[in-house]
């Protein structure tokens, strides 16, 4: 019962800080130079997304022909750092970043609407949001449109609620940073909770649920040549259109991808949203 | 104890102490080292892990945290739970308190989750190494089977060679000696090889038939023994008919020549007596003639009459009896007498036994050997004559001492032949016939004679009969005549 490798390769991986890059995928699972990054924000703990998009990055590469090298981060605020950056050639990205990368094309998206959920405790008798004034609440991290922006700015504009917010880094931390009682609610969305287990489902409870925002998006750089990039999106649609893709597909998670483009992001900007976006990468360049 | 049992009981004690030092020491030992070292090694990995969750913690990744403790419980089977507090002791993992943990062996281990001395919560790792030493212990009865496979092995293997090659072959060994103890020499051998066995067997098998030639060669030599002593005495008793046939013919010459030149003498004698009486008066040299003659012819008929009574002495029949030889001493002294008047003789005469003889010869010889002490100590003013006897195992001696004139000893071989005479007839009268007789007659009694002495210094003479015990020369009243030809013989 030593330490197995595996498990100090895990344990290492917490500790860097840095983008994960697994080995370039192509189709004929040769590693190449001039593969293309596939970036993806870290709803998820490390093991699960890369359990989600290793086969669907692979997948793709295989119909695509491009060499493509997935590139995951541990935490939101790496991945912000390196997205706002444009290191990413695709990156599967918070639907706000659309309005906050100008150099970013929207390829794909869920056809299903993003909502923000706000949780508690199950046995917490909380029923209003009013009641959580200064109480702390978990989200995910400053800029995580569904489950952070939209929410911080429902609970103090909407319920007049101000709370000390602790971000958790992942939507998955905040359920169960409340399934533990650790805080009095947690920001998420949705399609996140609905990827929980079923332990940490049954020990909360949505006390309130935000207006619709579009999906999480698959965008391509501008620097990407166009044919590359339809030549992904195309690769996509097909995916979803077979029960073996629409499998991996739905592990995002995901219910539909359609096209998508940035017109269907335009209408955040008149949410107000802006006032709660941090830059924390500015704020402290050393995290 | 067999040496089947001295050989292999070494290996079963030597087996046996093996298992019982594995089951008593090594295993328990092997057990608890292994637990040691497990939980060592769990402690040390317990310190990474905590290490590891330190960022986790600061960042609030909780599920990065459930994560890693999940994948951690699922890769460490002897991991039961694990349980990560904060501080304040509230609990972070795992998401709901697992139900208690059936009773069972367990170890906890805890390890805080520090960083630069500020408390971030505190790991604590229920671990079981049931799993793990059930798995030793597997391995340690798998290791005293393959033990025990391989003693019993090393045991059947020495018990089937022991048998093959020392043991069977050993006993047939044995019972081969045994038999050739019993004078069998045709016991079957087997030849195990080249070895220590194979070559005593082909030792024995040599030994053995050197003896056998040697007992066939003794048999030959002894048959061949046999058949020249048969021989041998078949010669002897041939040649001694003759020599007995040839003794009594020359015997019953001699006497019949004897008894036959009487007759004539007796004439020379009367006739000589007739001349001495008729003769008108014959001058001195006519009557000096005459004596002569009639002196020579006298002598000659002593010459005789001693030769006739030495030869009477040869055939005449012997009767064993128990004689008391003092009381012959005392008849023969009584007997000579005569021979004594006038003198002085100390007589020493004492010890002397009953022997076993015939009576009458026994007389004779000692009236010979005393009136010898007589008459060679006839020139001492005082003579001096001892009888005794010694008893032996076999014989008893018996001798007759005297300090007469004695004799030369180197003439001692013919003291005892027909008329063999040591002294001139002048000195001393006599034909030299009576120690013949002595020798003839404790000859047939089956004794020996034999003398001592020297000239001027006395003389001993000396003759032995054989004890009843011993040689038995006949019970009362049994003639002795056989005794003779045996003694002879000797």
């Amino acid at each position: 019962m030593v330490p197995t490798i595996r498990t100090v390769t895990l344990l290492l991986t917490m500790l860097g800080a840095g983008p994960v890059r697994p080995a370039a995928t192509t189709h004929t699972g040769e590693r190449e130079r001039a593969a293309y990054s596939f970036g993806v924000v870290p709803q998820f703990e490390q093991r699960k997304l890369n359990a989600i998009w290793n086969p669907i990055v692979t997948e793709v590469s295989r119909r695509t022909g491009l060499p493509l090298e997935l590139v995951t981060t541990l935490a939101i605020d790496d991945f912000e750092r390196e997205f706002v950056g444009e290191r990413f050639d695709f990156v599967y990205m918070n639907p706000y970043h659309v309005l906050k990368a100008k150099n970013y094309v929207p390829l794909v998206a869920d056809d299903a609407p993003l909502r923000g959920i706000l949780v508690v405790r199950r046995d917490d008798p909380i029923d209003s949001l009013a009641s959580l004034d200064g109480k702390v609440v978990a989200f995910p991290s400053p800029n995580a449109v569904g489950a952070s922006l939209l929410m911080r700015a429902d609970l103090e504009r909407l319920h007049h609620a101000k709370v000390t917010p602790l971000y958790v880094k992942t939507h998955s931390s905040v359920y169960l940073h409340v399934a533990k009682g650790l805080v009095a609610a947690g920001g998420g969305v949705e399609k996140s909770l609905a990827e929980q287990p079923q332990a940490v489902r049954d020990a909360l409870r949505v006390l309130y649920t935000s207006r619709g925002v579009p999906s999480h998006p698959i965008a391509a750089h501008a620097r990407v040549p166009a044919a590359d990039s339809q030549k992904l999106r195309e690769a996509l649609l097909a995916m979803d259109a077979t029960p073996e893709g629409r499998a991996l597909l739905a592990a995002i998670p995901s219910q539909k991808l359609v096209r998508d483009g940035r017109a269907e992001y335009e209408p955040m900007r008149a949410w107000g949203l802006e006032a709660y976006w941090v830059d924390f990468w500015k704020e402290s360049p050393g995290r | 104890m067999r040496l089947r049992a001295k050989t292999l009981l070494p290996v079963a004690v030597l087996a046996a102490s093996c298992l019982v030092f594995l089951y008593a020491y090594w295993f328990p030992r092997s057990l608890l080292n292994l637990e040691e070292q497990e939980l060592r090694a769990t402690e040390r990995h317990l310190e990474s892990v905590a290490a590891a969750l330190v960022p986790l913690l600061l960042a609030h990744q909780l599920d990065a945290v459930y994560e890693n403790l999940d994948a951690l419980l699922a890769q460490n089977q002897e991991w039961v739970a694990i349980t990560l507090v904060d501080p304040d002791g509230k609990s972070l993992y795992p998401l709901r308190e697992g139900a208690p943990t059936p009773a069972r062996r367990l170890w906890t281990i805890t390890r805080p989750v520090q960083v630069r001395g500020h408390d971030l919560g505190r790991l604590v790792l229920d671990i079981d190494l049931s799993r793990l030493t059930a798995a030793a212990e597997h391995r340690h009865r798998e290791l005293a089977t393959v033990l025990i496979i391989v003693f019993c092995g090393c045991f059947f293997g020495i018990a089937f060679v022991l048998e093959r090659v020392v043991r069977r072959p050993v006993g047939i060994l044995a019972h081969a000696a045994e038999r050739v103890a019993e004078g069998d020499f045709g016991a079957p051998l087997i030849r195990t090889g080249d070895d220590e066995v194979g070559s005593l067997v082909a030792s024995f098998a040599r030994m053995r038939s050197s003896i056998l030639d040697y007992q066939t060669r003794q048999r030959e030599s002894a048959e061949a023994i046999k058949r020249l002593s048969q021989e041998l005495e078949r010669r002897v008793a041939e040649r001694t008919l003759q020599l007995e046939v040839a003794n009594k013919e020359l015997e019953a010459f001699a006497y019949s020549t004897s008894h036959d030149l009487r007759a004539p003498l007796r004439h020379v004698i009367g006739f000589c007596e007739l001349l001495k009486k008729h003769a008108a008066e014959p001058d001195e040299q006519t009557q000096h003639y005459l004596a002569a003659i009639s002196g020579a012819a006298l002598r000659m008929d002593r010459l005789i009459e001693d030769l006739l009574s030495f030869s009477r002495m040869g055939r005449r029949e012997l009767t064993g009896v128990e004689v008391d030889l003092a009381r012959v001493v005392h008849d023969v002294r009584h007997e000579l007498e005569p021979e004594c008047q006038g003198r002085v003789i100390q007589w020493h005469v004492d010890g002397l036994p009953k022997v076993h003889a015939d009576s009458t010869m026994l007389h004779i010889a000692l009236v010979n050997l005393v009136s010898n002490a007589l008459k060679f100590t006839r020139p001492r003013a005082s003579a001096e004559i001892v009888i005794g006897a010694e008893r032996g195992e076999a014989e008893t001696v018996v001798f007759v001492r005297d300090n007469g004139v004695g004799f030369d000893p180197r003439y001692v071989h013919k003291l005892f032949g027909v008329f063999q005479r040591l002294h001139a007839i002048e000195e001393f009268e006599g034909t030299g016939i009576g120690l013949a007789n002595v020798r003839r007659i404790i000859a047939r009694h089956g004794g020996r004679t034999w003398a001592e002495g020297r000239l001027g210094e006395g003389a001993t003479f000396y003759f032995s009969l054989p004890n009843r015990e011993a040689d038995a020369i006949g019970t009362a009243g049994e003639p002795l005549q056989a005794n003779l030809r045996t003694s002879a013989s000797r």
